[in-house]
């Protein structure tokens, strides 16, 4: 069967190969684009899978610019298998993309993607495709961000007071970008890795709730934001206090 | 009781909106499709062919590298897909800064271009991605095409900015991938993908530093928490079409 890739190979275009080769090569391709297609099964299979695949691979109807081919070979002087295997592993990994490319084209995935759909990581909900994306700088926009930075180092300082030992651990094991099972910050805060993180997880619920006591009237987005530079401010001033212990 | 400054932000470009849709289509298909390699190499047990192999055609000679050319990397460079690579010159003779093109129609990351090709995998060129190179490394590989000059001009004021912070022309604004800094963003592992592809390569040279142009300031990040309309309402569908 690697004598039908040499053919192909050595003839340039499958057209000019033997009816056995092109037979063999068009159902492989073909079935190779049925294991990709999965959803969209119907649609390729009426595809001539095997242009797609030229056209796919191919960087310009020259030669130098089908160069892919000599990749493809070159695969089997370093690979232990089979040389079949190695030459049709290697084409399927080029028909993948090129189904890839034949999906986008057919199906227009980008209308079905929504920037408004929410995105999940690690199982929770953690806003929108929107999210990813930065907003551009705006002057008045700064303006109303140095308050917000002076109110959260503020309400950072007068939190910071207020600390327990394992809040200040946990607080300098994330700004270290350690995790709260670090061997060193359950030694530091002299505790297992769940009260370490009840710790965590009281601290935040305290800062929330100390921020939407002293603003009541504020929508929940503006409360969050506060909330979050405090953290940020909070987590810069912690690991200040307590220089050179663990973590 | 406080009261808190009033803070409205303006969206992000509609340009970096519709690049990123277009980009996040391209990476679901990738996701949907991605299967082991291992799995990948079986023949199709239901197809048969009886004759005796044919030889295999030489090798051909290749022109040795040089700046501008494309050349399409030998497989123990990388083996899971044809990478392609433009050669640009570096301080030192007979060393390239190598950029690899990426897999996907538009660029993704703010360091990627893209180049208005129709060849599919010559589409985006990932020049955060570039490692400097020896042509001794490279002689291995295979001439498959020529950067343009604009294509050239274009490459070498990108990867100035990658390598040098300079600023980018005004003429590529448009033509690189949106910023990007939010730890959900999938953009994260195919940036991780595409470095581990290239593994074996900067290996042998050096690579450009990891200096994203991903911007991280407080008001960027602040513009995760502005209101937005929900899914779904006309309101969203006129704004997008500003």
């Amino acid at each position: 069967m690697l004598c039908a890739w040499n053919e192909w190979k050595m003839r340039c275009r499958l057209d000019a190969c033997a009816q056995d080769t092109q037979r063999y090569l068009r159902a492989f391709a073909r079935s190779r684009f049925r294991r990709f297609s999965k959803h969209a099964f119907e649609a390729l299979a009426r595809a001539d899978a095997w242009r797609l695949f030229e056209t796919h691979s191919a960087v310009k109807s020259t030669r130098a610019g089908k160069r892919y081919k000599e990749w493809l070979f070159a695969r089997v002087a370093g690979s232990p298998d089979d040389a079949l295997d190695v030459v049709q592993g290697g084409a399927t990994l080029m028909m993948r993309a090129a189904a890839r490319e034949f999906l986008r084209h057919e199906l227009s995935p980008d209308f079905v993607v929504s920037l408004y759909a929410p995105l999940s990581v690690a199982g929770e909900s953690s806003g929108a495709l929107l999210d990813l994306l930065a907003a551009d700088a705006d002057p008045v926009v700064n303006v109303c961000l140095g308050e917000y930075e002076e109110l959260a180092r503020r309400h950072a300082g007068e939190l910071a007071a207020t600390l327990t030992r394992k809040e200040r651990v946990a607080l300098a094991a994330k700004r270290a970008g350690r995790s709260l099972s670090h061997p060193n910050a359950l030694r530091a805060a002299g505790c297992r890795k769940s009260a370490l993180a009840d710790a965590f997880r009281h601290l935040m619920r305290r800062l929330l709730d100390d921020l939407a006591g002293r603003y009541p009237d504020e929508d929940s987005e503006s409360v969050l934001t506060l909330a979050f530079l405090t953290f940020e401010r909070l987590r810069d001033i912690v690991p200040a206090m307590r220089a050179g212990s663990d973590p | 009781m406080g009261q808190l400054p009033a803070l409205t932000l303006s969206p992000a470009p509609l340009w970096q909106r519709r690049r990123l849709k277009a980009w996040l289509a391209e990476w679901t298909l990738r996701e949907a499709l991605a299967e082991p390699a291992a799995r990948l190499g079986a023949a199709p047990s239901s197809l048969k062919l009886a004759r005796a192999p044919m030889p295999v055609a030489p090798p051909a000679r290749d022109p040795s590298p040089a700046v501008g050319q494309i050349r399409l990397l030998p497989p123990d460079l990388c083996d899971e897909r044809p990478l392609y690579a433009a050669l640009l010159g570096s301080d030192e003779p007979d060393v390239f800064w190598t950029i690899p093109f990426g897999p996907f129609a538009v660029p993704g990351l703010p360091g990627e271009l893209a180049l208005r090709r129709a060849a599919p995998t010559l589409r985006t060129m990932c020049v955060w991605n570039a490692v400097c190179v020896s042509a001794r490394v490279l002689k291995r590989s295979w001439l498959a095409d020529r950067l343009s000059e604009s294509e050239s001009r274009d490459a070498a004021a990108l990867l100035a900015h990658v390598l040098d912070e300079a600023p980018v022309p005004a003429r590529l604004a448009r033509r690189v991938g949106p910023p990007y800094w939010h730890p959900a963003d999938p953009r994260h592992a195919y940036r991780q993908e595409e470095r581990r592809l290239t593994g074996t390569l900067r290996r042998q040279g050096r690579a450009a530093p990891l200096r994203y142009p991903t911007d991280t300031s407080v008001s960027a990040r602040l513009a995760a928490a502005e209101p937005r309309s929900r899914y779904g309402r006309p309101a969203r569908r006129r704004d997008e079409k500003k």
